[in-house]
């Protein structure tokens, strides 16, 4: 395991109590390989994947017990200055909404040697600037142009792919990538997916991409965890995940994606409203809203349950489940 | 000018709620070149009717959906909204028919006042246009739109500001707001790009509950073909290209046969959600996936240097928009329609 989370728990603080975000989470990411953490918006995707790089709000607070291992180091005990050595060199992350994130004022280039100077004990210009024109390059982008623009001056699929180059500057061995490409159009999209693709295959970097646009990471993915409410409710391996989803919640996440190809089928909605995370319903976060929710449901809270196959699910009518999924 | 709505051939004339004709948009931009984000686009859209305009991101989604609601002046071209032109010298356009046309943005964070409760931001227009009497019945009128959009029970929504709503709520008023003065069509642009799949239906859904059920006829602007698609049912699509509209017919009609190679490739374009078929898909049929610079834009066919099958005649000469001879309704701005040497 390249990371483990183990009874990861994280609450904001505000002024209605604490909002628990990320709800005792234990779960790991495989050694190069790519996982897909998927779920709802708000449903803890992001708090999670800064916590890994400490980069949450101060008003979040991580629980005493909570770990995360990387490398079977706790990161949770780092000081704020191994952190920071941390992050970039060990582990890199491409934020949500990254394409707004470069510096307006500044060109490319500088902001890629700002990066690697801030980072590195011995700067050298002559090999920063190379390692910077070739990681453009692996991102398609003509390092020339590229280098001397501003951001302005570049369409937000190329900026996002400036994002990734930068997220490859220091060598990390964890690559954590928030929704790279949910504001992006289909080609770039796709364009994109590419090549990460490639970028995965040459330097067989760890992956962890979080996403609630579940058909984006289908084609890379091999491990995939549903995350729902700060729970993790299902993982496993994504083709078979995808195909035969188990918990009554991936169930209705994956079924309500609409499809251009065959007939034109009408698509349903998990019914109900994702849950205040203030006054978690009891039981089973998801039983207000589950089709198969009985007395058990509202009164324990079920365990990841394993299924055989490498798969895991926190349902205590996983069989059911599974039945009706197959029918 | 008018013409006969589809599906009404043989029927009465009908004037289309908004029409657009021979509409160009040109904005100026740094270092005194012009970008046009629309070119001589003319599109009706009838009673009752969903059009989905699908483009590239800059392809001049937006831009349409602007015009088509009356706030942004085309530099040519007519605008009628109800038969009536939007921009024309003297006549100056009625209230009533302005407002048949309402919007819903992509980011409901920004379209709602985020000091204002939903039931002042809610409120407000049954008061302003006289539609409710008195405060008991405004907010009678207010707990039915809620309950109309799917916001139950409407009591524990009233009183909520915006940030207490997760996405999908937040849309769902964006939604009930634009219903509230009856109008004829809603523009609504990217209206479920941000959110996930499960409230993406549940959104779709809604809008098609107000198309069937209120007649209510909406533009459907979106980079995603399968929610244009599922919402669009048997209506019609429009592909945006630099400005241009490249192809425009029936939307299954589009989906399965496009005669433009610029659709073809948006369809190669869109990921499957099984992880099998995603993986067998090649790289997407285009020469180059960089749109270019809108300032500079190609000759001939615009989108000739991106396109696989472009010969000599696509350099120099512009395909105009025409029907395809197996379909009338079916229009492409491509010198093959189809027929392209693979
Ligand atoms: N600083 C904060 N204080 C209080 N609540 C917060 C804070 N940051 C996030 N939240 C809440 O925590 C929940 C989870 O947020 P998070 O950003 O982790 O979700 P997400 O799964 O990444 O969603 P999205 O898909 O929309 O990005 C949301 O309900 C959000 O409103
Ligand atoms: N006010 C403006 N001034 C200058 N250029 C503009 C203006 N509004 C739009 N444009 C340009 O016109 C073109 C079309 O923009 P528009 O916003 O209509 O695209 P879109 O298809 O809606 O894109 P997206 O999918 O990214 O929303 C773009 O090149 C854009 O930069
Ligand atoms: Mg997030
Ligand atoms: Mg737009």
């Amino acid at each position: 395991m390249m990371v483990k989370f183990e009874n990861l728990k994280i609450d904001y603080i505000v002024r209605e109590g604490a909002v628990k975000v990320v709800d005792g989470i234990t779960f790991g990411v495989e050694r190069g390989r790519v996982t897909a953490l998927i779920g709802e918006s708000g449903s803890g995707k992001s708090t999670l994947a800064k916590a890994i790089l400490r980069t949450n709000s101060p008003n979040a607070k991580v629980s005493k017990e909570s770990r995360i291992i990387f490398n079977g180091e706790n990161l949770l005990d780092l000081s704020a200055e191994q952190i920071r050595r941390f992050r970039w060199q060990k582990a890199a992350m491409v934020f949500q909404a990254a394409q707004n994130a470069l510096n307006p004022t500044m060109r490319i280039k500088d902001q890629l040697l700002d990066t690697m100077m801030d980072h590195e004990e011995k700067f050298d210009y002559g090999r920063a600037l190379k390692k910077a024109s070739d990681l453009l390059e692996m991102v398609r982008l003509i390092p020339g142009r590229a280098l001397n623009a501003y951001p302005h001056e570049l369409s937000g699929g190329m900026r996002q792919r400036v994002i990734i180059a930068m997220a490859l500057l220091l060598d990390p061995e964890f690559l954590i990538l928030d929704e790279p490409t949910t504001a992006l159009d289909v080609i770039t999209q796709s364009y994109i997916f590419d090549l990460l693709d490639e970028i995965h295959k040459r330097l067989g970097i760890t992956m962890f991409f979080i996403t609630h646009d579940v058909s984006a990471v289908a084609r890379l993915a091999h491990n995939v965890a549903v995350l729902y409410a700060g729970k993790i409710f299902e993982t496993g391996p994504s083709e078979a995940l995808f195909r035969f989803p188990v918990h009554p919640y991936s169930q209705g996440l994956l079924s309500a994606i609409p499809s251009i190809e065959g007939e034109q089928v009408s698509r349903k909605a998990i019914p109900g409203m994702p849950p205040d995370l203030i006054n978690k319903p009891s039981g089973c976060v998801f039983h207000p809203r589950c089709y198969l929710a009985e007395n058990i449901c509202s009164m324990k809270e079920p365990p990841l349950i394993n299924m055989g196959e490498g798969r895991l699910a926190a349902c205590f009518r996983w069989e059911e489940a599974k039945k009706a999924g197959l029918s | 000018m008018f013409q006969v709505g589809r599906g009404e051939e043989g029927g009465p004339v009908m004037t289309p709620i908004i029409e657009l004709a021979h509409v160009c948009m040109e904005f100026a931009v740094p270092g005194g070149k012009k970008v046009c984000a629309a070119r001589d686009v003319s599109l009706e859209i009838n009673k009752g009717e969903v059009v989905a305009v699908v483009g590239e991101s800059g392809c001049g989604k937006s831009t349409i959906g602007k015009i088509c609601l009356g706030v942004q002046k085309p530099t040519a071209g007519e605008v009628l909204i109800d038969g009536k032109p939007v921009w024309g010298r003297g006549l100056k356009m009625d209230h009533k028919t302005r407002m048949a046309v309402q919007v819903v943005h992509q980011d409901s964070y920004v379209s709602l006042n985020p000091v204002k409760t939903l039931y002042q931001t809610l409120s407000a227009p049954f008061r302003y246009y006289k539609i409710s009497k008195g405060e008991a019945d405004t907010e009678k009128k207010v707990i039915d739109l809620l309950n109309s959009v799917g916001l139950n029970p409407p009591e524990y929504f009233i009183g909520k500001y915006p940030f207490q709503l997760s996405g999908g709520q937040r849309q769902r008023v964006s939604i009930a707001r634009a219903t509230i003065l009856d109008p004829k069509v809603i523009i609504a642009d990217e209206p479920v790009s941000g959110v996930d799949a499960s409230l993406k239906i549940s959104i779709l859904d809604l809008m098609r509950r107000l198309n069937e059920e209120k007649g209510i006829a909406f533009l459907y602007i979106t980079h995603d073909l399968a929610t244009a698609r599922y919402f669009g049912r048997e209506g019609r699509m429009v592909v945006m290209y630099l400005g241009s509209i490249v192809e425009q017919g029936g939307i299954n009609e589009l989906i399965f046969g496009p005669a433009h190679p610029y659709l073809e490739a948006l369809l190669h374009a869109i990921p499957s959600p099984d992880p099998k078929k995603s993986k067998e898909k090649t790289g997407i049929p285009l020469k180059n996936l960089e749109m270019p610079d809108p300032a500079e834009p190609p000759t001939g066919c615009l989108f000739h240097p991106r396109c696989p099958y472009a010969e000599k005649i696509c350099e120099t000469g512009r395909p105009v928009l025409e029907s395809m001879e197996s379909d009338p309704a079916h229009l492409a701005a491509c010198h093959f329609k189809g027929k392209f040497r693979r």
